[in-house]
């Protein structure tokens, strides 16, 4: 009881730590790429080509963003005065972002045109970075990018490098609304023939997967087993055993082995399972052809007459 | 007047005559039809006369007409047309629908006592799965992807659910061609393996006497499914769907409560499925798709694998037997039932070894490497399916 109580003290207490934005889900989002030049990229819900912020949730239930800030200043403390930020709107229904969802923002410099769009552009800074609803604080995510080195159209955001890690990177192609994770155009499998086309490695790794698997079950159960015998073999030792027959009653089955046991093999007893299994079988099968010598008599039922199913002759008086 | 309107109907009818034979199987014949009837025409005289795995072959060989009756595309008739009865009925293979139901019937009817009592019997099932590599091994040699050599080495598990499931999942395309030479050999398991089993072993281990196998407790039988579950896909989750739906039939059927369970599932469902999934791979087979140089590579393929796969139980049993003690020693000739071709893999070695001692009995304790060759080639096939998909 003592145990729960302190591991219910525990988790309350990891609760407790866990910051506002992680509370809200906030700590989920990420800022996933941003196109810094757009000149013939994606356009905007007026038909303008401007730089834009795609956020990703990263998490598993949805997020609303309203509230959040998006910025390209640094800001030195929670007191700087001269911060400037773009507060993107709160009880707008489409800044909820669903699980694994994507959300891009257009950063055009007018704060006019509506819920997606900044106050800033993001060709000064090199800087973004997004804060949770309270403004304060560390930013959930920040990116540093320099601005002389973004290429027209071509935008810069969080990709796996050849170690597997996600890092801000320039990628390949520009995914508003969608991973940035472009489809492999080698599949699976031909990247495993490149690196085994023999199918060597296949065939030791698997025949050593499968051989572990079954080998793991037979040491188990080869220690099972023994456990058993070791089981049987002291309940048949047991006085009780002795009981029945000291009170004068029989054993309803004799153990195998035992004084009294039949010399009839496990073999033979299947043989003859198996015979009279066979032979009942037999019996259902000639059931619905019985062969006898007795006469038989069907019952009289008008309903079954043939007379009453043909035409009368009409008698003539 | 009269005279031009009976040509005027004549033609009409004439017309409506040949657009009707052009709808007709005469019409849209070729070749391949033929040569595809009559492969499915011998399979059910295999199945008939010889009865050669009939449960499957008679589906099959009847899938394989069905499939091949010529028709004018595009009247939603045929298994890869959209919208057809057929191809609803596929879907259940090409989603791997229906081998996990079969393996749950398997599971049901399987009785893994000759296992329990003798486990080291266990890794004769494992080595067997060499044919499945062997063959992998072969395909990729000869050109194959990586992911059909896969598909193609599966056959040398003779377990056509377990091919039919891991083809579907890595070369769809081939998932006729796989099925059928996976049942044909299955079915031709008394033809192919019994030369290789007197070829590698010599008349005085063929006379070997194994120990009978102790009775199982129950509860030995309870715990095989549950721990075999978790030890197999821990390790290889990607078998889960074969391998769990097998061990839950077997729990259904050892556990004593659920009996109605057990036998619906090795009972009336595993025949609706084996109805359905050998009718539908037999369909599968419409010459247009069916007679290519991929599916004569992949029969000859098949073959090779069930060779290797019963030279390498066979082989290892032979190696066992070195570090056994006399007395403990097995009969080399229950390597073959490695393979999971069940009962027909252990028959074999029961027919085997009779003829050269009339009162030993293998077909007990070939069960065991045969029952343990169900579950190695769903891990065998959970491997290959977390490596190249």
């Amino acid at each position: 009881m003592r145990m729960l109580l302190l591991a219910g003290m525990a988790l309350g207490a990891a609760l407790l730590k866990v910051s506002p934005a992680q509370a809200y889900g906030v700590g989920d989002i990420r800022i996933n790429e941003i196109l810094v030049v757009n000149e013939n990229n994606y356009e905007d819900d007026y038909g303008h080509r401007v730089g834009w912020i795609e956020l990703h949730n990263t998490g598993h239930s949805k997020v609303d963003v309203g509230g959040c800030y998006l910025t390209v200043q640094q800001k030195n403390d929670d007191r700087d005065s001269t911060w400037v930020a773009y507060v993107i709107p709160k009880g707008d229904p489409r800044t909820v972002i669903p699980p694994q969802g994507y959300l891009v923002f257009y950063a055009e410099g007018t704060a006019t045109k509506g819920t997606f769009h900044t106050n800033f552009t993001l060709d000064r800074t090199g800087y973004l970075a997004l804060y949770d609803q309270s403004g304060k604080g560390e930013p959930v995510d920040e990116v540093t990018y320099e601005v002389a080195a973004q290429q027209p159209d071509v935008s810069i955001g969080v990709m796996r490098n050849a170690e597997g890690e996600a890092v801000f990177m320039t990628l390949p192609a520009t995914t508003p609304n969608a991973t940035n994770e472009v489809e492999d155009p080698v599949p699976p499998h031909e990247r495993f023939r490149r690196h085994d086309p023999s199918g060597v490695v296949m065939t030791v790794t698997a025949v050593a997967v499968v051989y572990t698997s079954l080998l793991s079950l037979w040491l188990i159960f080869a220690l099972i087993g023994k456990l058993m015998v070791r089981l049987s073999n002291r309940k048949k030792e047991a006085p009780a055993a002795a009981k029945p027959a000291a009170e004068g009653k029989t054993p309803a089955v004799v153990p195998a082995g035992s004084e009294g046991a039949s010399d009839i093999s496990g073999e033979e007893l299947a043989a003859i399972a198996m015979a009279v299994y066979r032979y009942q079988r037999d019996l259902h099968d000639i059931e619905s052809t019985v062969l006898t010598i007795n006469k038989v008599a069907k019952a009289y039922s008008p309903w079954s007459s043939k007379i009453y199913g043909l035409r009368q002759f009409p008698v003539k008086k | 007047m009269m005279f031009l309107e009976a040509q005027g109907f004549f033609s009409f009818l004439g017309e409506n005559i040949r657009q009707f034979f052009g709808y007709t199987g005469f019409a849209n014949v070729t070749w391949g039809h033929l040569v595809m009837i009559c492969v499915g025409l011998f399979f059910i005289y295999l199945a008939i006369r010889h009865k050669f795995e009939p449960m499957l072959l008679v589906p099959i060989g009847f899938g394989i007409l069905v499939g091949n009756i010529p028709f004018y595309p595009g009247m939603e008739v045929g298994i890869y047309e959209e919208g057809s009865v057929l191809n609803y009925l596929y879907f259940g293979v090409v989603k791997g629908v229906y081998p996990p139901l079969i393996f749950l019937g398997i599971g049901a009817l399987t009785d893994f006592s000759a296992l329990i009592s003798n486990p080291k019997l266990m890794t004769v099932g494992a080595m067997a799965q060499v044919g499945i590599f062997g063959a992998y091994m072969i395909a990729l040699a000869l050109g194959y992807t990586a992911a059909e050599a896969g598909a193609i080495g599966i056959i040398g598990g003779a377990d056509g659910p377990t091919a039919i499931f891991l083809t579907s999942k890595l070369a769809p395309d081939l998932l006729g061609a796989i099925a059928i030479s996976a049942y044909s050999y299955m079915a031709l398991v008394p033809v192919l393996q019994p030369p290789v089993m007197r070829l590698l072993t010599t008349k005085k281990e063929r006379l070997i006497r194994m120990k009978p196998p102790r009775p199982v407790s129950q509860n030995e039988k309870i715990m095989f499914p549950i721990i075999g579950l978790l030890l197999t896909c821990f390790l290889v989750p990607t078998g889960l769907p074969l391998l769990g739906m097998l061990f839950l039939g077997n729990l259904l059927k050892e556990s004593g409560v659920t009996r109605r369970l057990a036998t619906t599932a090795g009972g009336p469902l595993i025949d609706i499925v084996t109805i359905l999934i050998g009718l539908t791979v037999g369909a599968s087979t419409q010459a247009t798709t069916f007679l290519t140089v991929k599916s004569i590579g992949i029969f000859v393929i098949g073959a090779f694998s069930f060779i290797i796969a019963t030279f390498g139980g066979v082989m290892y049993v032979k190696i066992m037997n070195l570090f056994l003690k006399e007395g403990n020693k097995i009969n080399p000739l229950i390597g073959n039932a490695g393979v999971s071709a069940v009962p027909a893999a252990a028959r074999v070695s029961q027919d085997v070894g009779i003829k050269y001692d009339r009162s030993n009995y293998l077909l007990m304790h070939a069960m065991g490497p045969n029952v343990a060759g169900v579950i190695g080639s769903a891990v065998a096939a959970g491997v290959l399916l977390g490596f190249l998909s």
